[in-house]
This record gives structure tokens, C-alpha cells and sequence, in this order.
């Protein structure tokens, strides 16, 4: 190789490397202003949750029923060896359902150490969603809603009594 | 700084807990016996703190710190604190300690209070040296110290705030230098020399001078104290370990040792799968024996000799034979491993355990400032005798106990003991006593605290049950005295007079009961009126893997910790009967509560089966010296388990303890067996207020009593009558949702009962079933006819068919 084409190779890597650079920092400052969410479905209704939140995904097959369950607990879970309540999650919404076999998926969702599952029908590919697009929700256990009308979930205040809240 | 904060925080609250502790026991331990030494490791416990909070930018605990230090100051020589010193100190130890769980980390929220009240004690003196120029104590044992922190806040300051830590070790290690003589002095120098370089700046080189100064440090700590008297003994409840333990300790945070001992109670679940899997593959080994021997036998009977044989046939057996053998032989060496294995885990679990458990004494000290606190608020004299701090439990109950202990002493300072006054009238000293007590009970731990003011109320705390519908006037007039008493644990019971700003901070003693029923323990209360109140809670030494027996009920299966469980009995449909509208069974001669488990729990599976000779199965659970047979419809087994909590979501079903993984790997849920004890005991109109009442007419006692115990079992509130005249009455008296009446009666008789009842406006919405022994098509007919709505000849009683009718006719 001539000295002007190794040259010329050196500016091109140089080039190559500062885009690269450029390319890896253009990518974590659009990290820092996204949220990343799993989204899944209910009685046809879209919700998300952060993924941050998820503890783990499991086949609801795994659900035991606990003898003398409050009212909408099916039952319990094993995740990662530690046994977690699952809640029925239409009966958190207050809405009607059927049994636990239309809930085929159990999101366990971690609320600063407290584990517990929500039982839901579907679940999709997880999506980054610019923080800048998450508006304040109306109501419910909500922490924002997305700009195409998914519901991300607030763990903290899923399936507990107000006065329960600390 | 935040992040720093963050990872040292777990450290620091755990020492400043220990410290602001230490300095509270320490205060009251100076008060009452003044010394000149006394105050000097107070003096340097509050520089300490000081130091670390600032470094930390902690700047409330470093004020309040810094103002306790003014205070002590004014002890110096074995001179005597000024009024109020002991409260001002008091309280901020107090406020520091609150303020390490406040949700902005040592932000105390009353600091201006607090600085307040520990200025309000210095003296106003025109020129009076301002103390906080002096050293924080006499003698180069506290400059040594004053050394160790600045180099230590050093490591975690920058800029101007690290110039001013550097810059007083300096003087402290100069004053070392000066004060110290030989070798002592020689390394107080060498310090000196070291921070002085440091002063510099230290540029790159900052690590390798704070390594050489802390090493120094540590010599010349050795050294000077090796020269220095040592002063009296530490406060009772200072901490006071020796350089060699502290070596040889290790601080490690408590929510590690929690992860390691959940993880090794897994270990011990896995080892318990691995010993059934062992069991299974003996199993399978021992029916492919069997198997090869009916080959063998159907060979032999097919006539076929041994010679006569295909070889392949003969080599397959072999080797099925050969393949059995070795399956046998690896499912023994599984089951020997499996075996060794649970030594070993359970030797890693008592160690574990072991290092869990701490002495009672640090809660028991930590009363003492809110007990003095409390009692110089209310104006009442009280002396606190604590015993028992040596007792060691799991340092988790412990944890569990702090908040019910001080609901209790503060409860008996506010409600219990009298003011002097009171006292005075009453006949007793002025200064009351309040005494808590640990003791060892075996594997469970005792604690008493009595006092010995009013006592409580019987009267009160039934009125107030009945004014908040816990019971009826009638069940509170039948309580006893003792029982009365009890009440006050129920949830939502508490009287006017009761509640006060101090200890009515919305947590009643219902809490403090089911804190102790998390635990595994009961509480009890004793109280004589005028002379004081007893709470005893007992709690288990350790929480730990426990057995549960497994039980089948309502549909499901869960587990009670085999420790609750008395024994299992039989119970027959004759061992049944009724006290007070309880339905109970005979045990040893008593009459022990009855009730179906699957009910108690609120399971809505089908109901408690019988065996074919006609009796359940029912557990007899003890609580807090309380029984209760719980008919279940199983007992499928026993086996160890490990409790883990379900978290709030579950908080509503109080029943719940927790659920367990079995070795099967199903999760079931772990029953309370306290609650269950409660809740099958309360009073009938308490626990259902909405229950049906069904109004059941019999001349014959045997019947009456029999309909009224199954229709009890079911959950019904039944009220008896002897003969259509009564049944009537009642009826009309009380009101009723159904009636079950027998036929032939004195008096009025079933058939005119049921006229009489369709003919009332008021009562003719009313189901009326008619029992009796005439099954002729014409007597069917004629109850049919006079307005009956269900007909059954009393054998169909015994199937189950009344229950059936009764629950068809109701009103949903």
C-alpha cells in the first residue's frame, strides 16, 4: 500500500471512530430521555408498565389458588423462589372477567421490595417511549398515559386500600 | 454527596443509632451519679456524630450535635448538669434517632425546638467563653479521638470543607504532641507531621498520607491509651468493646444476614425435594423388581424351561434386572446425599440463627428516654426497672417488639399510672413503678410490663365494645372481668378518656396484638383495679422454618404450623353440641368452639365432608391458651416449610400468615392460627351480624338440639322453641328469616304454626319446613296444604337435605 492510500485509510478510520463516538453518546442522551415499557393487553384494553418495575413474566399455568384468597388474589406465584400473591388484574380495574385461563400471563411487578403479580391476557415486545410524549393520567392506578392511549401501570398503587399507602 | 450518602447511609444509621442510644442511657446514668470521667465518652460521642453528620452534610444532626456537645461541656470536672439539661439532651437524642427514618433522610423536623431547648440550658453569662471553641473533652484519650474523626470526615469531604477537618486533626494532633511524653509523643509528631502535609493539599499523594495517618493514628491510640488511667466505666448501654473484639468483628448489615438465611431456608425446601425424589426412585426401583418377578412367575407357568428360552429374552431380563439394581443403589446414595445435606443446612441455619441474635438490653435502654420524656411531660413521677436485658432473641423480633413495647409503656404512663396527686389520695407513693421484664421460656421469650397505677376499666371497655358493635350488651354482660379486659385488643376499640395526644397516635393496643400474632405470639393483659396493669407478650425466640401440617378444606389445600395444632380428632355428629349459641365438641370433658375451617377462612369450596362412619376430621388449635376444634375435610400430611410473607396486597386476609412452596412445588397458603382462634370464637352476633335466623320448633330436646347444632355448624343463628306456641312468639318477638318446625307438638302443633304464620301480614313472607317422622303421602299433603314450604321426613335431615332446603328457601 502506498503511503497516500494508507494515509487516506488512517482518515477514514478516524472519521469512521468519531462517528461511531458521536453515534454511541447521540445514543445515550436519547436513553436518558426515554422510558421503556412492556406493554400488554386486558379485556382488549391496552396498559403498559415500566420495566423497570418487572420483577419477571411467568406462564399463569404456574398460579396456585391460596384457600381463603380475598377477593380478587387467584392465587399465588413462585418467582425466583420467593411465593407472590397474583391479583386478578380486571378485578383491580373494578371490571367484570371471566376465569384465569383468559389470563394467560402473570407480570410480577416489584413495588420497593413488595412483589406481587398481576394476571393479564397478553403481552408484547417491550417499547421506548420518549418521556417527553408519557402525559399525567386522569385517573386510576396510573402513572402516565401513552401518546397512543396505553395506561402505564403505577405499581405502588395497584391492589392496596388507600389507607394501606405509605 | 448523594451518592455517597447512599452507600455509607446503612453504616451510619446503624452507628448513630447506637451512639444517640448510648448518649440517652448515658445522660440519665450521669445525672443520677455525677463523676468527674462520667462525662467524657458523652462529650465525645456527641463530637463524633457531629463530625460524621457534617461530613456527610447532615447538617441538622451536626447542629443538634453540636449543641449537645455545648451542654456537656457544662458537666466537665464532676460538676452537675443544669435543670433541664437531661430533657434538652434527651430530646434531641431522641429527635437524631427519628430523624435517621424520616423521608428526608437527618432532617429533624422540630431542629429549631430542639436547638431551642438545648440553648435555653447554657448559660447567658456576659464574656462567658463560648464552649464550642474548647475541645470536645479533656485528656489525650478524647484529642485522639477528636483525630480519628476529622481524618475520617477528610476521607469524605472536598474543598474548604476538607481544609477545615484537616486543619483541626492538625490541632489535635499537636495538642497530642504537647501533652503526651516518650513514645507517645514522638508518634503524636509523626501524626502531626503527616496532616501537615496534608494541609498542603496532598495533590495525588491525598490517599497514600490518609493511609499513613490512619495507621499512625491506630499506634498512637494503642500507645496513648496503654499511658493514659482509664476513666471510669463506660454508661450502662455505651457501647463497650475492646480493641481485640472489634478485630475480630465483623458490622455486617442485617438485611444481609436476611437474604443469607432466606436463601438458606430454600436450601433446606431443595434438600426436602431431593429426600422425595429419593423416596420415589426407591419406589420405582422396588416396582421394577416386582414387575421382573411376574415375568419371571408367568414364564415358569407357561411351562417354558429355563433352556428353552430365546437368549435375547433371557439377556433383556438381565439387564432390566442389572438397569433395577443400579436404580435402587442411586436412589439410596441420593437419599444418604440428601440426608448429609440437611445436616449440614441445618447447621448453617442454627449458625445463621445464631448470629442473628442479639441481648434485649439496647430496646430496653431505648424506653428509657421516653419514659423520663413522657413522665416530665404528664408531670408524673415514675421509676422504670428493666430486667432481663440479657436475653438474647432473633433480632428480628426484636425489631417487631420495639414499637408494641413502647405503645405499651407509653400507654401505661398516659392511662395507667396516676398523677402524684392521685397517688397521694390513693394511698400509694408519689413515684409509681413501671417495670418491663424479658424472660427465656425455652425457645419463646416473655415480656412483662407491669405498673402499678388505676388499671384498666372492665366496665368502660364494655361500653365502648357495645357502643362500636364489636359485642351485643348482652355478650358483654356475660363477659367476665378478665375477659372484659381483653377487649382491648379487639380492633377499633377505645374509649374517650382513653385517647390523648400521647399515646392515642391512631395505634391501639389492637396493633400491639397484631404485631405479637405476626411474631407467632400471643398477648395477654391481667389488671387490678387500683393497683395496676400486667401485658405479657409471648413470642418465639426465633422466626424460623417451622413443620406445617397440610390439610385439605373448602375446595383447597393449606398449612397450619404444626406447633398450633394440639392433636387431630375424630368427631362424631354425637360429640356436637351448643354453649351460649357456639357450637362446640367435647374434649377431655371440655367444651371447646367447633367450626369448619372452610367457613372461617371464607372459602367458598363445598362444605366439610364426613368419613363413612359419619365423622370429620378436626384440628384442635390452641392460642394463647384459647382452643378451637377446626373441622377440615384431610390431614394430607406433615412437612417443614418456610413462611414467606405475601405482602400487602394480602393484608386483608388477616387469616393468611404467609404461603409456602411444599416439596412438590405447589404454594399453599399458611393459615394464622391466632386469627382463626379469634375469628371462630367471637361472639355469634359479632362476627354475622347479617347472619339468617331461623326459628326451629321441636318438642323433643334430642331433635331440637340436633337441627339446631347442624344448622349452627352451617352458620345460622338458631333460635329454639318447644312448641308451635313459643316458635310463634319468637317470631313474632325477635323476627325470623325461616322456620323448621316439627309436626306433632303439644300446645300448637307444626301444621297450625304454619297457618298461623302464613296468616300473619308480618310474617307470612316467611319459609316454613316442616321435619317429621310422617312420611304418608296424606300428612305431606296436609302440610303442603296448610302453607309449608318445604316437607322433610327426619331421615332425610341426617343426608343433608335440610341444609339444601333451608339455603334454597332464603331470601339471597
Amino acid at each position: 500500500m502506498s503511503a497516500r492510500a494508507a494515509a487516506e485509510a488512517a482518515r477514514a478510520e478516524a472519521i469512521l471512530r468519531e462517528r461511531a463516538r458521536e453515534l454511541a453518546q447521540a445514543r445515550e442522551e436519547e436513553r436518558a430521555e426515554v422510558r421503556v415499557i412492556l406493554p400488554f393487553e386486558v379485556l382488549g384494553d391496552r396498559y403498559a408498565v415500566e420495566v423497570t418495575r418487572i420483577h419477571q413474566v411467568l406462564d399463569a399455568r404456574r398460579v396456585h389458588p391460596l384457600l381463603g384468597a380475598p377477593r380478587g388474589v387467584v392465587g399465588a406465584i413462585v418467582a425466583r423462589t420467593r411465593p407472590v400473591p397474583v391479583l386478578d388484574f380486571r378485578h383491580v380495574l373494578g371490571l367484570e372477567g371471566g376465569g384465569l385461563s383468559d389470563l394467560p400471563r402473570v407480570i410480577v411487578l416489584d413495588d420497593e421490595g413488595d412483589l406481587f403479580g398481576v394476571a393479564v391476557e397478553r403481552v408484547g415486545r417491550r417499547l421506548e417511549i420518549p418521556l417527553s410524549d408519557l402525559r399525567p393520567p386522569e385517573s386510576g392506578p396510573f402513572a402516565w398515559v401513552t401518546p397512543d392511549r396505553r395506561a402505564v401501570l403505577d405499581p405502588s398503587r395497584l391492589g392496596v386500600a388507600e389507607r394501606d399507602r405509605s | 454527596m448523594a451518592d455517597l450518602l447512599e452507600r455509607v447511609w446503612p453504616v451510619f444509621e446503624a452507628e448513630t443509632r447506637e451512639q444517640v442510644q448510648a448518649l440517652a442511657a448515658g445522660i440519665m446514668e450521669l445525672e443520677s451519679a455525677p463523676s468527674p470521667g462520667a462525662v467524657v465518652p458523652l462529650r465525645r460521642i456527641a463530637h463524633t456524630l457531629k463530625g460524621t453528620a457534617a461530613s456527610l452534610g447532615l447538617h441538622d444532626i451536626e447542629k443538634a450535635a453540636h449543641a449537645v456537645e455545648d451542654v456537656l461541656v457544662l458537666a466537665d470536672g464532676g460538676r452537675g448538669l443544669p435543670a433541664g439539661a437531661v430533657e434538652a439532651v434527651l430530646r434531641a437524642a431522641r429527635a437524631v434517632e427519628e430523624s435517621l427514618t424520616a423521608a428526608a433522610q437527618g432532617r429533624i423536623a422540630d431542629r429549631d425546638e430542639v436547638l431551642a431547648g438545648l440553648g435555653a440550658v447554657l448559660p447567658r453569662e456576659a464574656g462567658a467563653p463560648d464552649p464550642r471553641g474548647r475541645p470536645p473533652a479533656a485528656g489525650p484519650s478524647a484529642d485522639v479521638e477528636v483525630l480519628t474523626a476529622e481524618l475520617g470526615a477528610v476521607c469524605t469531604s472536598d474543598g474548604e470543607a476538607r481544609s477545615s477537618h484537616v486543619a483541626r486533626a492538625r490541632e489535635a494532633a499537636s495538642r497530642l504532641a504537647a501533652a503526651l511524653r516518650g513514645r507517645a509523643a514522638e508518634l503524636a509528631s509523626r501524626v502531626e507531621a503527616t496532616v501537615r502535609e496534608l494541609e498542603g493539599g496532598g495533590g495525588d499523594d491525598l490517599p497514600r498520607l490518609l493511609a499513613r495517618a490512619a495507621a499512625e493514628v491506630v499506634e498512637l491510640r494503642e500507645v496513648a491509651a496503654a499511658a493514659e488511667p482509664r476513666p471510669a466505666s463506660p454508661p450502662e448501654g455505651a457501647p463497650a468493646r475492646s480493641s481485640r473484639d472489634e478485630e475480630r468483628s465483623v458490622r455486617v448489615d442485617a438485611t444481609r444476614l436476611d437474604t443469607a438465611a432466606a436463601d438458606v431456608d430454600q436450601l433446606v425446601v431443595g434438600v426436602s425435594r431431593r429426600e422425595r425424589r429419593g423416596r420415589d426412585l426407591e419406589r420405582t426401583a422396588q416396582a421394577l423388581r416386582e414387575a421382573l418377578l411376574l415375568v419371571q412367575r408367568g414364564l415358569d407357568e407357561a411351562g417354558i424351561a429355563d433352556d428353552a428360552r430365546p437368549r435375547a429374552l433371557d439377556e433383556g431380563l438381565e439387564r432390566i434386572r442389572a438397569r433395577g439394581a443400579d436404580l435402587g443403589r442411586t436412589a439410596r446414595e441420593l437419599r444418604r446425599e440428601a440426608e448429609r445435606e440437611r445436616i449440614f443446612a441445618q447447621s448453617l441455619r442454627d449458625t445463621l440463627q445464631g448470629l442473628r441474635m442479639v441481648p434485649a438490653e439496647a430496646a430496653l435502654q431505648s424506653l428509657r428516654p421516653a419514659v423520663r420524656e413522657l413522665a416530665a411531660q404528664l408531670g408524673k413521677k415514675v421509676s422504670l426497672r428493666l430486667a432481663g436485658g440479657e436475653v438474647r432473641l432473633d433480632r428480628r423480633v426484636l425489631d417487631e417488639l420495639k414499637g408494641p413495647l413502647l405503645h405499651l409503656v407509653r400507654n401505661a404512663l398516659d392511662h395507667g399510672i396516676e398523677a402524684p396527686g392521685a397517688r397521694r389520695a390513693a394511698g400509694k407513693p408519689e413515684e409509681a413503678l413501671l417495670s418491663v421484664r424479658v424472660e427465656s421460656r425455652g425457645d419463646r421469650v416473655v415480656l412483662t410490663v407491669r405498673d402499678d397505677g388505676a388499671g384498666l376499666s372492665p366496665e368502660r371497655l364494655r361500653a365502648s365494645a357495645v357502643q362500636r358493635g364489636i359485642v351485643t350488651a348482652g355478650e358483654a354482660a356475660r363477659l367476665g372481668d378478665a375477659e372484659a379486659i381483653r377487649l382491648a385488643f379487639r380492633a377499633g376499640l377505645s374509649t374517650a378518656q382513653e385517647i390523648t395526644a400521647l399515646s392515642g397516635r391512631g395505634v391501639g393496643l389492637d396493633v400491639v396484638a397484631e404485631a405479637v400474632r405476626r411474631l407467632g405470639g400471643r398477648v395477654d393483659v391481667a389488671s387490678d383495679r387500683g393497683r395496676g396493669a400486667t401485658f405479657v407478650l409471648d413470642v418465639p425466640l426465633t422466626i424460623a422454618g417451622t413443620t406445617g401440617l397440610l390439610v385439605r378444606a373448602g375446595g383447597g389445600v393449606a398449612l397450619l404450623p404444626a406447633d398450633a395444632i394440639e392433636r387431630v380428632l375424630l368427631v362424631g355428629a354425637g360429640d356436637l353440641g351448643t354453649v351460649a349459641g357456639q357450637v362446640t365438641v367435647s374434649v377431655d370433658g371440655d367444651q371447646v368452639p367447633y367450626a369448619p375451617l372452610a367457613r372461617v377462612v371464607g372459602a367458598s369450596g363445598p362444605p366439610t365432608t364426613r368419613s363413612e362412619t359419619g365423622a370429620t376430621v378436626a384440628l384442635l388449635v390452641s392460642s394463647a391458651g384459647r382452643r378451637v376444634a377446626f373441622a377440615v375435610d384431610e390431614v394430607l400430611g406433615e412437612q417443614a416449610i418456610v413462611v414467606s410473607a405475601l405482602g400487602r396486597r394480602m393484608s386483608s386476609a388477616q387469616h393468611v400468615a404467609g404461603a409456602a412452596v411444599l416439596d412438590d412445588g405447589r404454594v399453599v397458603a399458611v393459615l394464622q392460627p391466632s386469627h382463626l382462634v379469634d375469628a371462630a370464637r367471637l361472639p355469634a352476633d359479632a362476627k354475622a351480624p347479617a347472619r339468617h335466623r331461623i326459628v326451629v320448633a321441636d318438642d323433643s330436646l334430642g331433635t331440637r338440639s340436633a337441627v339446631k347444632a347442624l344448622l349452627e355448624i352451617a352458620g345460622f343463628l338458631v333460635l329454639p322453641a318447644e312448641d308451635g306456641e313459643e316458635a310463634l312468639a319468637l317470631a313474632r318477638e325477635s323476627g325470623c328469616d325461616l322456620v323448621v318446625s316439627d309436626v306433632q307438638m303439644p300446645r300448637l302443633d307444626g301444621l297450625g304454626l304454619t297457618r298461623r304464620l302464613k296468616a300473619d301480614p308480618k310474617l307470612s313472607h316467611v319459609p316454613v319446613i316442616l321435619v317429621t317422622s310422617l312420611d304418608a303421602p296424606e300428612d305431606r299433603a296436609a302440610g303442603l296444604e296448610a302453607g309449608a314450604d318445604g316437607y322433610l321426613v327426619k331421615r332425610e335431615v341426617q343426608r343433608g337435605k335440610l341444609l339444601d332446603l333451608v339455603r334454597q328457601l332464603l331470601p339471597a
